[in-house]
């Protein structure tokens, strides 16, 4: 038989039921939507974390406290159980021993800002005048940290853009006044876009010297030190140098020297996990969805027991009665993961992406639609066979 | 003669749980090129499974069957498919039309189910014979829109659309009224009065078997007899 007909054939038959149709392929749709949405999620967490990372500059050490050996377990534990952590004065005597390197802190704590009469929660950031060197902080507008400002634990600021926006709408900030906890800040400076890194808006901050951050809130330590080679010694050379220098003052090795690279295959282990995670969920529901088709062609076979004795007595061979079936299931399939897809980009395309980034890739959706298609061609088998194999004469005197 | 159905000693034993029920114990009967054959017989006779059997439907328990001298006893499923397909013309009590397709539709089905068909030829082919049958303007139409003779006669013109070695009629006016019955056999019978065509009608009605060659009596499985009809009424005395 010609395949054209049996397209037509299983065409008209799907047809006729049309609500029936529908139902059987809701399963798949769901289940190919949610796994597209799931997986442009996914990617477009890595996508955001990597190019944020990348923004870092390859040439970057970053140094933690604490131990790690993996850096995976260090992601899923956490630091908080860093016996003792690093210090400004762990900073200063860096800088003191290498001369020619860019070495800079990084302390967060979560504060009010206040500005006239409105008030926003952002992140507070301590750091000093080497951060513009090692990190992607960019002076939009105003003037940058000096050493005079963190020596001198002056109260000066420089805002985030979302700060700002936040704040001071589209009013100057530079040389106005804020107050965090109570305590006025002059603003110098605001920063340009930097965009977010997963769910975290690296624009929602506000950067203080970290002696000021230090003396008027409760954060004592340094959560991260960034490293930056400004002569043409090798990275490796450095970061060597500084496990050395922290070894003499701390005696013992509590703290960890990484550089990006190792961040970057973290950050991809961890969302690809994830994303992993995620999609062995959506597959379940395209399982379930499978199943639904099965019962479905299960129903539409014994409905049509008369129909496939009928063709069967004109001639059809056990694998026309096959084909047919297989085709209506998979056609089900198919064109219900198509559904999925358009309904799967589309709402992955209505997220808030400052919210929740997203990322399609042509990958996700030749996959969604590839196992569609496999899910109606593994689920059709068993009913396409029983109605292949139906006797004929007993298909024939079905009422 | 030219012989096209021969068969020696047919059974057919159904399982029905523990027990075995004999619908045929031991058929033996020689059909001819161009004959019109009636299987006569009450209703358990065994008539069905012996047309089930000669119309390649399914498979004898033990005897053989010879189809234009080739034994189909032992046929497998695709290849007694091929011989419906290829040979054999059914015709039902119950028209058996697929109810979702046009009536053109219903005709060239057969051919659809063969690899080596020109669909275009067949379409004009079957229009052809829908003239002839009297409802080329039904082409278009669903099964559900005709009335039961009409429907009778597309049966009988998808039967006919792969121009079969043989027919076969299960009880084709078992579910019309007596004079459209009557419209049913005379096309029947001018088939086979004027194109030749073989058929074997299954019936319980004695009135049909006096328009045919040979009638084959069942009984409980058996031939109870087999009468070659000296007196064949033809097509024309049928109006009356």
């Amino acid at each position: 038989m010609k395949i054209a007909r049996i397209i037509k054939m299983s065409l008209n038959s799907l047809k006729i039921n049309k609500m029936r149709t529908f139902l059987s392929m809701l399963g798949v749709i769901v289940g190919v939507a949610s796994l597209i949405l799931i997986t442009s999620v996914g990617y477009g967490a890595q996508y955001s974390i990597l190019s944020n990372i990348q923004s870092l500059g390859s040439d970057v050490i970053i140094i933690t406290p604490g131990q790690k050996t993996n850096l995976f377990k260090a992601a899923m534990s956490g630091t908080s159980t860093v016996l003792k952590p690093l210090t400004y004065e762990d900073v200063k005597y860096l800088k003191r021993k290498l001369p020619d390197a860019r070495i800079s802190p990084e302390s967060r704590i979560g504060t009010d800002v206040k500005y006239g009469n409105s008030t926003v929660s952002t992140t507070g950031v301590g750091t000093n005048a080497d951060v513009f060197l090692v990190s992607n902080y960019k002076i939009d507008s105003g003037r940058a940290f000096t050493d005079q400002d963190i020596n001198g634990y002056r109260n000066v600021c420089i805002l985030g853009a979302t700060t700002r926006d936040n704040l001071f709408g589209n009013v100057d900030p530079v040389g106005q006044n804020v107050k965090i906890n109570n305590i006025k800040y002059l603003v110098i400076g605001a920063l340009k876009p930097m965009g977010s890194m997963g769910m975290m808006n690296l624009d929602d901050i506000i950067v203080m010297p970290i002696t000021t951050l230090q003396a008027h809130t409760r954060v004592k330590s340094v959560q991260v030190i960034y490293a930056k080679a400004m002569d043409d010694m090798p990275m490796d050379v450095l970061g060597a140098r500084i496990k050395s220098l922290l070894l003499v003052r701390h005696g013992t090795e509590n703290f960890s020297i990484n550089n990006e690279q190792q961040y970057i295959d973290l950050a991809k282990t961890v969302t690809d996990t994830f994303t992993l995670m995620l999609t062995a969920i959506g597959s379940i529901a395209l399982i379930v969805g499978g199943i639904g088709i099965m019962n479905i062609m299960l129903a539409s076979v014994a409905e049509r027991t008369r129909e496939i004795g009928i063709r069967k007595a004109i001639g059809a061979r056990n694998i026309d009665v096959l084909l047919q079936f297989l085709m209506e299931s998979t056609f089900i399939s198919g064109s219900g993961g198509i559904i999925g897809i358009i309904i799967g980009v589309t709402l992955s395309l209505l997220v808030p992406q400052t919210f929740i980034p997203t990322h399609i890739t042509s990958t996700s959706i030749i996959i969604g639609f590839s196992i569609a298609v496999l899910i109606g061609m593994f689920f059709g088998v068993y009913p396409a066979r029983k109605a292949s194999l139906l006797n004929p004469v007993e298909a024939l005197r079905y009422e | 003669m030219n012989e096209i159905i021969r068969t020696e000693n047919l059974t057919k034993t159904y399982r029905l749980g523990e027990t075995g029920v004999e619908a045929l114990r031991g058929v033996s009967i020689n059909i001819n090129k161009g004959e019109l054959v009636s299987i006569i017989g009450p209703s358990g006779s065994g008539k069905s499974t012996l047309m089930h059997l000669l119309g390649c439907l399914d498979t004898p328990t033990s005897g053989k069957y010879f189809l234009e001298g080739e034994d189909v006893s032992k046929l497998n499923d695709t290849q007694l498919a091929n011989i419906r397909n290829k040979k054999i013309g059914f015709v039902f009590q119950m028209f058996n039309l697929l109810p979702h397709l046009t009536v053109l539709d219903n005709i060239i089905l057969p051919v659809v189910y063969n690899a080596k068909s020109n669909l275009r030829e067949t379409e004009r082919k079957a229009m052809k014979l829908l003239e002839s049958a009297g409802i080329e303007r039904r082409a278009k139409h669903l099964p559900a829109q005709l009335s039961g003779g009409e429907r009778q006669r597309v049966a009988i013109v998808r039967a006919l659309i792969n121009d079969p070695l043989i027919v076969f009629a299960d009880e084709p006016t078992g579910n019309l009224d007596s004079k459209t019955g009557l419209e049913i056999i005379k096309i029947l019978k001018e088939l086979n009065e004027e194109k030749g065509v073989t058929e074997i009608i299954v019936t319980h009605d004695p009135s049909i078997t006096q328009f045919t060659h040979k009638i084959i009596h069942i009984r409980d499985g058996f031939i109870e007899k087999e009468i070659e009809n000296g007196h064949v009424a033809n097509a024309e005395e049928i109006k009356k």
